[in-house]
């Protein structure tokens, strides 16, 4: 296999890590110190790598990820790598590389495949038990052969498990093929953590030289790569797991410097070995610095005054338990002298800790931190090139925590979070206190355990499955005719319907004649609609909304406005009694479902005693409003059968019919101060009937429209848009709405409008505002001031909520919410947005029809 | 058709009684019965009924039609539960989400009822403004298993 490494190719074997095959060519420098720039190598073997973070380029042009660490990535062919200094390059173009996620639940799940995980696995499995068994490394092992025979186990390399969460619930990422990645999140029964222990260097001056690994990684390159790691090695450690890696290296055909040993007196066999092989071991001695050659990798090691050449240092400071996801899942650690370590001291639900074995022959290990130096040479972190001189300066300052140190010195906050350096860190603070380390305890874990990538968290979320588009049965005829789309919620509505060379004020002003000329018809299938029936419903709708429903006649409708307990205006529409016991409520399109919540609440909570049911029934019904002059003729032809006189078939009233030959509600209602019928039929007859209705109009000319000419035709009329001209803020009369506020019933919302508050005649109310100059449409959102050249801050007396050109008043025109409201009819004042400020004049929001005589056509 | 019936719990059993649904079976649990073609479980006084005639209405039920509200998708194939897995978090190893059983939940960013009808085999209950969200999701999930 080849690969490239800051643009230099190189060839690496089957199942090498990025790491190992570097170091295979010799390659020593990996990375720079972010602020420092100091050249640095390959310390460990796995994720807690702190140097050799890389910048992936291969794969599609710009295709890449950035700070993946060289010890985790598996080579393959035509992989291109590059050397980074601390952070990574997001890449802007679109990766081709598979994220997805899934869900699974399991019985037991086993978190490292050692020999521990692997029985432990095989101990569930043969019980028939759910299992997964995750390690973050290729699991390789015979035992996964016998495992496989079981079909409820799942074996996971290259996974990570990297949150424990409530309840038994992990995250993992699984590392698949051509960079793919995949988030598994598993509820678990049972939990056994078979993690084992992260090695811990020790600080010295220079020690971040190239050159310079832990030992036991080092020696895991020749076992489990056959990679020679050096020529020539001087091992530093302070218990018996050190001189185990020694004995490796020496095996490996490594010549051994010495290897230093910082304890006075060392027995066993392994010394003995190691001796009886002629390699030098000074007892009680610790390396005190480090030489470079003229590229900064490591020439020699200093140990007091005598100076070893050498090109590897195999640095052992003992063995952390991997403690990461019980301490995530609340387990508590206390440091334990015996084993030099902070161990798990209490047990979690659920979760079984294995002891990693103890790689300890002799003599009892000794806890060292720190070799006394230049303390601006001792990197404690050197990811984040933060030294044992930051560390003091933290003392100095006053901090003791490890939380504020580590806030502090931002040790431990680098994308490695600090998995090498951290205890090791906090024992140096202990030093640097005087303090025992187990006093200060370790900081707090927090998932992940390793970074997770945003691309895997969206995982396949993201373009056109980033965000469900509801369609409505229409959607292709409107998509055929050319229809501009509008988001409205997770809709998406005809915003407008472009004919040749129109741009859109063009469209609307021509959709908006023909609504007021003519006939007009639109797919109004996206308002919110709930079915509610019981014996209660009567009353119960009485108290939801501002006004009266129960003495509301069956077959007829009413506007109706709701609040929320503040008084605050919710949401609007219009309210049909279908039957004696059952009502058919419309609500906003964007608002359904939280208006189906608001009912339900109430219904559960306060009132269980109302015999009450609501379905949602928006999915039910398409739905065709027929709006204009020339609608009756339309309809008559639609519907031969039904007298749609307006003395048979009067405004706000609700009627079955068959249309061509599909059963239908039809509701003479209006959104436009027109006379219009809205037809809902069956969703899966909506094409069939939107096709009907425009047949039946072509004669005379039905023309589309949509949902910017529906702005503009009920703002003519100043209906507002709850969400668009009103806020949260806005009362129904602050809305012009007084009179659809009952004074003799109680009703959400009710008693605060005996609060001084929403007395208050400053209150901002809605208003209709003309421009001064009829062709100027002032900005939705633009500010309304009465000085706009007054000093900073100029006082804001209220705001555009929807501004358009309108076809048949032949000019611009507005609402807004303004201070005071209608007690300025007359009053000019400016419209301030983007450094504009435009003289409108307030008037009434009225504009059309002031009287109503066009309902009825 | 399909429908939603809504009955206050103690009124159940005398709701059901001389309807085509009286052995329709109030828990989380689906199984053909009596006259009525299908009836799911989706809440302690909650059910959806798939027959082919209207269910008859006793007096204390409520009876909405929703046959145009869901579309039906059919997900049949030994990876079948795989997929469905990528995008729900319940259980539905056939241990716990035995054939027959139905559930209220989310498929990705979609509410459905997830019917398993029979071996590898589950009905989706969508709604219909969504079904074609979910149909994409759904075809977009399979690539890797074709």
């Amino acid at each position: 296999m080849r690969f490239t490494f800051d643009g230099v190719s190189y060839d690496a074997v089957s199942g090498d890590t990025l790491a190992a095959a570097l170091l295979r060519n010799g390659v020593r420098i990996v990375a720079r110190g972010p602020y420092t720039g100091r050249p640095r190598g390959i310390v460990d073997l796995g994720a807690g790598e702190p140097h050799a973070f890389v910048q992936v380029e291969s794969g599609g042009a710009g295709e890449g990820e950035p700070m993946v660490r060289a010890t985790t990535l598996e080579v393959y062919d035509g992989l291109a790598a590059r050397s980074l200094a601390g952070k990574g390059r997001l890449v802007d173009a679109p990766i081709e590389a598979r994220y997805d996620k899934t869900w699974t639940h399991v019985d037991v799940l086993v978190v490292g495949a050692g020999q521990a995980g692997l029985l432990a696995a095989l101990e569930a499995a043969q019980t028939g038990a759910r299992v997964i068994l995750a390690d973050a490394d290729p699991v390789r092992s015979d035992f996964i052969d016998d495992l496989r025979e079981f079909p409820e186990v799942r074996v996971l390399g290259r996974t990570t498990v990297t949150g424990a969460y409530e309840h038994g619930f992990y995250v993992a990422v699984e590392r698949r093929a051509s960079s793919s990645q995949r988030l598994w999140h598993i509820r678990a029964g049972r939990v056994v953590l078979a993690t084992g222990a992260l090695e811990r260097p020790i600080l010295f001056p220079d020690n971040d030289r190239p050159g310079i690994m832990l030992a036991a990684a080092a020696a895991g390159y020749v076992t489990r790569f056959g990679v020679r790691v050096g020529n020539r090695a001087v091992v530093f450690g302070c218990h018996d797991g050190a001189l185990a890696s020694a004995l490796t290296l020496l095996e490996a055909g490594i010549d051994l410097a010495a290897v230093v040993d910082a304890r006075p007196s060392v027995n066993g066999p392994l010394v003995a070995s190691l001796r009886s092989s002629g390699v030098p071991v000074l007892l009680g001695a610790v390396v005190t610095g480090t030489s470079a050659d003229a590229d900064g990798i490591l020439s020699a090691v200093h140990i007091g005054s005598e100076v070893l050449e050498c090109d590897l240092l195999a640095v052992s400071g003992g063995w952390n338990p991997n403690l990461h996801l019980y301490s995530q899942a609340g387990g508590r650690t206390v440091w334990s002298d015996e084993a030099s370590a902070f161990v798990a001291s209490s047990t979690v639900d659920g979760m079984t800790v294995v002891d990693p074995p103890r790689r300890q022959h002799g003599t009892p290990p000794m806890t060292l931190w720190c070799v006394e130096g230049d303390p601006a040479r001792i990197f404690v972190d050197p990811h984040r090139d933060a030294t044992l001189a930051d560390l003091r300066a933290a003392v100095d300052g006053g901090m003791r925590s490890p939380e504020h140190v580590k806030r502090f010195t931002t040790i431990g906050t680098g994308a490695d979070q600090g998995r090498t350096s951290g205890v090791t860190s906090l024992g140096a603070l202990a030093d640097a206190l005087g303090r025992p380390v187990g006093e200060l305890g370790v900081t707090t874990y927090r998932p992940p355990v390793t970074p997770i990538s945003f691309a895997l968290l969206a995982g396949r979320d993201r373009g056109p499955l980033l965000d469900p588009a509801r369609r409505t049965p229409m959607h292709e005829w409107h998509e055929s005719r050319g229809a501009v789309w509008e988001n409205v919620g997770q809709w998406k509505r005809p915003w407008y319907y472009p004919r040749d060379g129109e741009d859109m004020h063009q469209a609307v002003l021509r959709e908006c004649a023909a609504a007021r000329e003519g006939v007009a018809m639109m797919d109004v299938t996206t308002l919110g609609k709930i079915d509610l029936q019981g014996p209660d419903t009567g009353a119960f709708l009485d108290r939801i909304y501002t006004n009266k429903f129960s003495s509301l006649a069956v077959g007829h409708c009413r506007y109706g406005v709701m609040c929320r307990a503040d008084g605050m205006v919710f949401d609007d529409g219009v309210t049909a009694r279908l039957a004696e016991e059952r009502y058919h409520m419309t609500t906003t399109t964007g608002n359904a479902a939280a208006v189906l919540d608001w009912l339900d609440e109430w219904l559960q909570t306060e009132w269980p005693d109302l015999r009450v049911h609501t379905t949602s029934v928006t999915d039910q019904w398409a739905a065709v409003a027929v709006v204009g002059p020339q609608s009756r003729e339309v309809m008559r032809a639609l519907v031969p059968d039904l007298d749609v006189s307006a003395e048979a078939f009067p405004f706000m009233t609700v009627r079955e019919a068959d249309v061509d030959g599909m059963p239908a509600r039809i509701f003479r209602i209006s959104f436009t101060g027109e006379l219009s019928y809205e037809i809902n039929v069956p969703s899966y007859y909506g094409l069939a009937l939107w096709e009907a209705v425009y047949r039946a109009g072509e004669p005379l000319g039905i023309t589309p429209y949509g949902t910017e000419t529906m702005h503009v035709l009920r703002a003519e009329k100043g209906f507002i848009v709850v969400g668009q001209d009103t806020d949260g803020t806005v009362t129904p009369h602050d809305a012009g709405l007084g009179w659809a506020v009952s004074k003799v019933k109680r009703f959400v919302g009710e008693r605060s409008f005996r609060r001084a508050d929403t007395a208050r005649p400053d209150r901002k109310q809605l208003v209709g505002l003309y421009p001064r100059d009829p062709s100027t449409v002032v900005a939705e959102g633009a500010q309304l001031v009465v000085d706009p050249d007054a000093p900073i801050p100029v006082p804001m007396l209220g705001h555009v909520t929807s501004s358009y050109t309108s076809a048949v008043l032949g000019r611009s025109f507005a609402l807004g919410l303004l201070h005071g409201g209608l007690a300025h009819t007359g009053e000019t004042v400016f419209a301030v947005s983007d450094g504009r400020a435009d003289p409108v004049v307030v008037t009434d929001p009225v504009f059309y029809d002031k009287e109503g005589a066009r309902r009825d056509g | 058709m399909t429908a939603e019936l809504r009955t206050p719990l103690a009124h159940l059993r005398e709701a059901m009684a001389g309807s085509p649904l009286r052995e329709l079976p109030p828990r989380r649990q689906f199984e053909v019965r009596g006259h009525c073609d299908k009836g799911l479980w989706l809440g302690p006084d909650w059910h959806l009924v798939v027959d082919d005639d209207p269910p008859a209405a006793a007096p204390t039920v409520s009876t909405v039609d929703v046959s145009a509200a869901r579309t039906i998708l059919e997900l049949s194939g030994p990876n079948a539960r795989t997929i469905l897995e990528h995008g729900c978090s319940l259980d539905l190893h056939p241990r716990a989400f035995t054939i027959g059983k139905s559930a209220q939940t989310n498929l990705a960013k979609a509410q459905v009822i997830l019917h398993h009808t029979a071996h590898n085999t589950y009905e989706i209950y969508v709604r219909a403004s969504f079904a074609d969200y979910l149909a994409r999701w759904l075809l977009d999930a399979m690539v890797e298993y074709r």
